[in-house]
């Protein structure tokens, strides 16, 4: 009963956001808005964890919509949206990290909490921007955004194995290089 | 999401990853900055898609008016001075009539 309700509600979501594809479309600008409110938080997030840096994070969500909007004819299938929109903001993530230097400082910091969150946050930080970004991309989508394998793969544009390759990887030497920064610590 | 780690994956960092997430404070001005941008795109784009038709009306406009200004009989007619005004325009001194001088008669 429980399960039939959540797929109503989905069912619902969906066709509410299909008929604001729909308009959007057509340029209606109170349907444009609504997919923007829609998607725009999570959206910032996942550039945000990615960047690790909020403004520019929130410029990439707003390229991301940009470029989604001009190409909204080459969406199939309605449903597939916020793949898109992710995909697009992936990319243009990725080609921000690729652009940094390697040596980049950290640019996020600590926003109030407890001093250990703080401490654990910056090392965080700093020990991803040790990976390459493409580790350090397959990582934060899949440890610190939950994203499905499958899912890593769509926004990355990569094969699955590839992205199983990829975590381990990361996996591995984000290990190792916490081990040694938390152990030269204590 | 309960796939099995094919790499050891400690608590510990799960909890770090957990603890450095970050979650963002959208601005209010974010769609309205959004919705600028969008319609300048739109403008840009209407511009982009018929600049080369504008671009043909204007040489077309162009070259009709030259057209016509080379078809258009003159009205100006070019300047032929009359024989008064040549004699104006004529530099030489007034020609006087010569008298011979007569033998004088004793």
């Amino acid at each position: 009963m429980m399960d039939d309700t959540a797929v109503l509600g989905r069912a619902e979501l969906a066709a509410e956001e299909s008929a604001w594809l729909s308009r959007a479309r057509l340029g209606d600008v109170a349907a444009i808005d609504a997919l923007v409110s829609k998607h725009r938080m999570r959206l910032i997030r996942v550039a945000a964890n990615i960047l690790r840096d909020r403004n520019e994070a929130e410029d990439v969500a707003q390229e991301a919509f940009l470029k989604a909007f001009r190409e909204l004819g080459k969406l199939r299938e309605d449903k597939a949206f916020s793949g898109f929109l992710y995909r697009i903001c992936v990319r243009l993530c990725m080609d921000r990290l690729r652009s940094r230097k390697p040596e980049g400082e950290v640019q996020e910091r600590g926003e109030g909490g407890t001093d250990i969150r703080v401490e654990t946050k910056i090392l965080v930080e700093k020990l991803l921007a040790e990976l390459s970004p493409e580790l350090r991309m397959t990582l934060v989508l899949r440890e610190m955004e939950q994203f499905s394998y499958e899912e890593v793969a769509d926004y990355m544009g990569v094969p699955v194995g590839t992205v199983r390759s990829r975590l381990h990887t990361a996996r591995e030497r984000f290990r190792a290089i916490w081990i040694a920064a938390t152990e030269g610590a204590r | 999401m309960s796939e099995k780690h094919p790499i050891e994956w400690p608590e510990e960092l799960e909890s770090a990853f957990a603890d450095a997430s970050i979650t963002p404070e959208v601005d209010d001005s974010f769609n309205d900055i959004l919705m600028s941008r969008l319609t300048a795109q739109k403008l840009k784009n209407t511009l982009w898609y018929w600049s080369p038709a504008l671009v043909a009306a204007a040489a077309t406009i162009l070259g009709l008016l030259t057209l016509l200004q080379m078809q258009k009989p003159e009205t100006t007619k070019s300047f032929t001075p009359g024989q008064s005004e040549a004699r104006l325009e004529s530099q030489s001194q007034p020609e006087l009539p010569r008298f011979q001088e007569q033998p004088k008669i004793r």
